[in-house]
């Protein structure tokens, strides 16, 4: 807990001020609190020597409300401090993950990372601002209280005093044993928990399997049980947790009975004096209060954890190391030289060299797992190679300003990113400050004008998140419209967008048509017929090697791996239903 | 086995939490009251103590008496320990009931539900109140219940106790508690407006930074990190200053509920004081009064917070009842309702989508039994919807689908899925064995029929490549498949289903050439001898078809076969023509600016899809 507010301290030193100044009036509003239960002791201390007067009472009265002002304007003040420094915390934690993520490769934003930071920076980072304003006065207040009161204490008799304390090192006993006993349950109840999660999410996107399937009556089975087993589990932890914590206080709530034991005998020996006595029962009675309220502190905390650990995670990221001369390509060839690349332990690129002229098409193809998307995301430099080089007009990519490499290539693929704001705006982020007649002009060479224009709004239409109430052709025509803006003279090309959306393909193949044109293109290639006329064809093996380099006629001739594809792809294109294969029998494979 | 849409699902309340579960909560508040008695009793002692110190009698019958006092100490201590200890573990019992029955209640609701209701965009807010907004209210009942059941129980118990040793001071006491309790309760309920303001702008900069994290990769892409940079600095900013502005209306109200707890002191020390020096009230009354002053008022102030936790979980119970009370399809009952007969057919289908367009008007279409029905169309012409009427993933607004002669809805749920199987491009695989996806349909099937359906659909070679053949698992801690792979398993799954109707949507995904004609055979074994209804995305694989029925813009247009509509179709004809050009289109070719193929599709493209 107290590396985690180190770390905060560390991370924003524009709240440190405040935080400071807001601890020191939450030590004095304990101070002031316990001065209040000076007072009372006085009072009963006049009691006890039969010297209650009416002078006296008016005093303590006065002094008591004096206290508890002095306490609450405290308090107030603590909020005042304490409430928008921590709001301003969050600010400025969810600022620097704002500014340090665009400088992360872009390897960074695989599909697991982006969920587990999506699920994060909405609650749990919100949570953070809590430690500060919760947590903090907690720990201040159950440290305070307690050296205040028991300071008292030892000031009356220092017997009772260490009679008291000795109570403490028992009950923190139990609660670190509790502490450690939920640590290691909470950790076996959250694997479970991520059981059921899962779970559930595969109930909900396999509703439409399980109903086909008649599996909704199994499923609900198995998961009405995990939910028995997570229940049971629940109430366990809810048995041990709060025993060790009610455990623990009760120690400390046995100080006055301690007190009263000693004290009595201390008394009869005639070591204190009565109304000394009487004070120290009613200290014991509260001195420790306040550790209760470790409690609360300790469960807020637990719940920023995650977000802070996750938010650690990737302000710890290492940027993507930016050249210290950075050097600018002269032409806009790509040339792999010996490129090798492995995903963690699985190799992917084995020696890979050829290369890409600028102006030409340069085509990828091979059986899925040979690497060919691995290539065209190492030639935008979404991963650093491992040994070997990429390079653009001789440059290698990573003696380019990363700026510059982003302007230098634009990348086509299935997926297509679209932002929840309006068609013009999706558009013109290809180019700073591009014109309503350049936009237009985009979207008429992309084939993606008409469609706009029969929107409700037209350009300024806000399509939805993810462009989701767009057809997928459609919104692959607003990609390339982004990109023909852009004008980088490097194109990385998936082919399979072209028919995603075979009703539209007519339109997507004009918008690529304009993309390519003149620009350096490589292309990952599924039906093999788009790239025949291609200047250059790789052919990757199995194994993530090249097995040859040519055009389609001299693989045709020289390569027994493409030409099983092209035969595979001759039999998939004459597939009709009802008939089998196209001229030939129904062959299987 | 349970029965599909024949329970009314009561709405989640308050109320109803408390009757589900009146015995643990009694239990729950048992303890409670037991736990705050023995509290106050120990108190009682430590006050028996001082006045026994003042008054010198303390040791007047030698050790007896202080020992005499630490025995009922203790006893009171460790049963308040004890009580607070049983009430909180009766209340987590009656949570974590609570959270079993409605989760529970939750997905047994989702399977009575249209399947078109589980779109992509309702599944992660689904989720969201499955996992979270159930997760929560663990908190509320197992903690605020208690709290609120310990405090109410401490304030009456103590309110009793200062009324009975003395009501004028009892009465001044109560005044200021309940004043503090003023204070702060009237400012809880003022700032709605604002605080709604904040929630919103909340729920933005969530948008925003959600939107920038995914968005990333794009935005790196066309370098200006700056521009979006700007748009979720400005949702921070206006986040944080509406919270501040919230946050800076709590500085007094949190501050006197601080202090709150212990004002009544205030009025105890001077009056009682006073009533003492007059005679009328003995040491002992005002040194119980006195200790109880400092902490009596907490309870008070706990009971209005709870008011609070349950403004922010009321949120949650919204959701969760918008969830129960979804949309939910009539089904017969099990072995109830008509036998479905042979052939598949629609008699004047309209269907609209919740809050949408109309997606379909006057659809009129036969399967019979044996024969291939093909359905093709520009994008958003009404294809796929008509697919999911047929399979009952929504109903009609008007017309029916037809069994042989029964109505869909008068077909009982097991009946109508083991006539139906559909194969749509998204099909989902589960976390689990090979075997077991396969089996989906029959579980009882033994591996010999698990294995013929694999060999069929072209499956069982790369199965019996993987390390652990058909009990290989699948999914995140197991092998990842290819989509090819993962489409032949669902074929696999289909074939052992042995439906006689197959609906199916092409696939338009890519795949590698090997995988695809390995798909296609699949398809072919599946639909052989079966009454086949087939979205075509590409044209040219239904030209062999029995019939095609040309969709547009909702409507069937025209139907027929191949040749038939390509004479006198000329919307027909005209998207043949774009499709024939544009499979023969080379990459890095255009097709020319006078594409006429192209430019009709355009002129036929809706706006939204």
């Amino acid at each position: 807990m107290f590396s985690a507010l180190y770390y905060l301290w560390r991370l924003a030193p524009q709240c440190r001020r405040p935080f400071m100044l807001a601890s020191l009036f939450k030590l004095l509003e304990a101070l002031a609190a316990t001065a209040a239960l000076g007072v009372l002791l006085l009072a009963m201390d006049d009691l006890a020597r039969a010297g209650f007067t009416g002078g006296a009472l008016a005093a303590y009265s006065g002094l008591l409300a004096a206290c508890l002002l002095a306490q609450l304007l405290l308090f107030y003040l603590f909020c005042r401090l304490s409430y928008p420094a921590g709001v301003d915390l969050a600010q400025v934690l969810r600022l620097k993950l704002g500014e340090h993520l665009p400088k992360l490769s872009l390897g960074f934003f695989n599909s697991t990372s982006v969920g587990r930071l999506n699920s994060v920076v909405s609650d749990e980072l919100m949570m953070t601002e809590h430690l500060p304003t919760l947590v903090l006065p907690q720990l201040i207040t159950a440290a305070a209280v307690p050296i205040f009161t028991l300071g008292l204490l030892c000031w009356l008799d220092w017997r009772l005093f260490l009679c008291a304390l000795a109570l403490l090192p028992l009950s923190l006993l139990i609660f670190r044993r509790g502490q450690s006993s939920l640590t290691a349950q909470l950790d076996r109840r959250s694997a479970l928990a991520r059981q059921l999660n899962q779970e559930m999410v595969e109930y909900i996107q396999g509703m439409e399997a399980l109903q086909a399937y008649n599996g909704t009556g199994s499923f609900l089975d198995k998961l009405g049980k995990l939910f028995i087993v997570m229940r049971d589990r629940n109430i366990k932890l809810a048995r041990s947790g709060p025993a060790y914590l009610n455990g623990g206080n009760t120690v400390l709530a046995l100080a006055p009975a301690a007190i009263l034991i000693l004290g009595c005998q201390l008394l009869s020996e005639g070591l204190i004096p009565a109304p000394a006595l009487v004070s120290c029962l009613v200290i014991g009675l509260y001195a420790y209060e306040p550790l209760k309220g470790l409690g609360l502190a300790v469960e807020i905390y637990k719940l920023c954890e995650p977000g802070l650990t996750e938010l650690k995670k990737v302000l710890d990221t290492p940027r993507l190391p930016t050249p210290p001369r950075p050097r600018s390509p002269r032409s806009y060839d790509i040339i792999l030289q010996d490129v090798c690349f492995a995903y963690e332990s699985r190799r992917v690129l084995n020696h890979v060299s050829f290369t890409a002229r600028a102006g030409e098409i340069t085509a990828l193809v091979g059986p899925s797992g040979a690497g060919k998307s691995t290539l065209v995301n190492l030639m935008a430099r979404m991963w650093d190679v491992q040994a070997g080089a990429v390079l653009i007009g001789g440059v290698d990519l990573r003696h380019m300003e990363p700026a510059e490499l982003n302007q230098a290539v634009s990348m086509v693929f299935q997926d297509v990113r679209l932002f929840n704001d309006t068609v013009f705006n999706n558009i013109a982020l290809g180019r700073e400050g591009a014109s309503p007649q350049e936009v237009r002009n985009a979207a008429q060479e992309a084939w993606a004008h008409e469609f706009i224009m029969a929107l409700p709004r037209r350009y300024e239409t806000v399509i939805g998140e993810g462009g989701g109430r767009l057809s997928r052709g459609q919104r692959q025509r607003i990609a390339i419209a982004r990109a023909l803006l852009k004008g980088s003279p490097i194109v990385l090309l998936d082919e399979a967008t072209a028919s995603l959306d075979p009703e539209s393909q007519r339109m997507i193949q004009q918008a690529l048509a304009s993309l390519l044109r003149g620009r350096t293109a490589v292309v990952i290639a599924h039906r093999l017929e788009t790239i025949t006329e291609a200047d250059s064809i790789v052919v990757m093996g199995q194994d993530g090697e090249v097995s040859a380099v040519g055009n389609h006629e001299s693989l045709l001739q020289g390569c027994t791996l493409y030409q099983e594809l092209w035969r595979a792809r001759l039999r998939a294109g004459g597939w009709r239903l009802g008939l089998g294969r196209a001229g030939g029998s129904d062959a299987q494979a | 086995m349970r029965t599909k849409g024949d329970q009314a699902a009561p709405q989640l309340s308050l109320g109803w939490i408390f009757r589900q579960n009146r015995g643990a909560l009694a239990m729950a508040l048992l303890w409670a009251v037991g736990a705050e008695a023995a509290g106050l009793l120990a108190l009682a002692a430590v006050c028996l103590a001082v006045v026994w110190a003042i008054d010198g009698s303390l040791l007047a019958q030698g050790m007896s008496r202080p020992l005499w006092l630490a025995a009922w100490l203790l006893a009171a201590i460790l049963a308040k320990g004890l009580g607070a200890y049983l009430s909180t573990a009766s209340a987590h019992k009656v949570a974590f009931e609570f959270l079993r029955q409605t989760r529970s209640r939750l997905v047994e609701r989702l399977a009575d539900m249209p399947l078109g209701f589980f779109n992509q965009r309702n599944t992660g807010q689904i989720k969201k109140i499955l996992w979270e907004d159930v997760e929560r209210l663990e908190a509320f009942i197992a903690h605020n219940i208690p709290d609120v059941l310990a405090s109410a129980v401490n304030l009456i118990l103590a309110a009793g106790l200062l009324l009975a040793l003395d009501w004028r001071v009892g009465l001044a006491a109560v005044g200021v508690a309940l004043g503090c309790g003023a204070v702060y309760g009237l400012a809880t309920g003022r700032h709605r407006n604002l605080y709604e303001q904040w929630c919103e702008a909340n729920e933005n900069l969530n948008a925003a930074m959600i939107e920038y994290i995914q968005g990333m990769p794009a935005i790196k892409a066309f370098n200006r990190p700056s521009r979006f940079f700007a748009a979720l600095g400005k949702a921070i900013d206006d986040c944080a200053r509406l919270e501040k502005e919230l946050v800076a209306k709590w500085y007094w109200p949190m501050a006197v509920f601080t202090v709150g707890s212990r004002a009544g002191l205030a009025a105890i020390l001077p009056l009682g004081g006073w009533l003492h020096l007059q005679g009328e009230l003995t040491t002992g009354a005002l040194v119980m009064l006195l200790l109880l002053g400092f902490h009596f008022g907490s309870g008070f102030l706990s009971l209005l917070s709870f008011g609070a936790s349950l403004e922010q979980n009321s949120a949650g119970i919204t959701r969760i009842n918008s969830l129960l009370a979804g949309p939910v399809m009539p089904w017969p009952a099990e072995g109830e309702g008509s036998e479905p007969g042979t052939g598949l057919s629609g008699r004047d289908l309209a269907f609209s989508y919740p809050q949408g367009p109309e997606a379909l008007r006057g659809v009129d279409f036969s399967a019979p039994p044996g024969r291939v029905l093909a359905l093709v169309g520009p994008s958003g012409s009404g294809k796929t919807t008509l697919a999911r009427l047929m399979a009952r993933f929504w109903d009609p607004d008007q017309g029916r689908v037809l069994f042989g002669e029964a109505d869909a809805r008068q077909i009982c749920w097991p009946r109508l899925m083991k006539q139906v199987a559909f194969v749509f491009q998204d099909a989902h695989l589960f976390s689990g064995t090979i075997g077991e996806n396969i089996a989906l349909g029959r579980p009882e099937a033994s591996r010999e029929a698990i294995e013929a359906c694999a060999r069929q659909a072209q499956c069982h070679e790369f199965i019996a490549g993987l390390p652990q053949g058909y009990d290989t698992r699948i999914g995140d801690r197991g092998v990842q498949l290819s989509g090819g792979e993962r489409q032949r398993l669902c074929i696999a799954r289909a074939l052992l289903k042995d439906a006689p109707v197959v609906i199916f949507d092409e696939a338009t995904s890519f795949l590698d050439p090997l995988c695809e004609a390995q798909v296609q055979d699949a398809i072919s074994r599946l639909c052989q001898g079966k009454t086949v209804v087939v979205i075509a995305h590409r044209m040219e694989t239904v030209v062999a078809v029995d019939e095609i029925i040309l969709m547009d813009q909702g409507l069937a247009v025209a139907r027929g076969g191949h040749e038939e509509l390509l004479a006198h179709s000329r919307l027909y004809a005209e998207l043949w023509a774009a499709q024939q050009g544009a499979a023969v289109w080379k990459i890095g070719q255009g097709v020319g600016p006078a594409d006429r193929g192209g430019r009709i599709l355009q002129k036929r493209e809706r706006g939204y899809v």
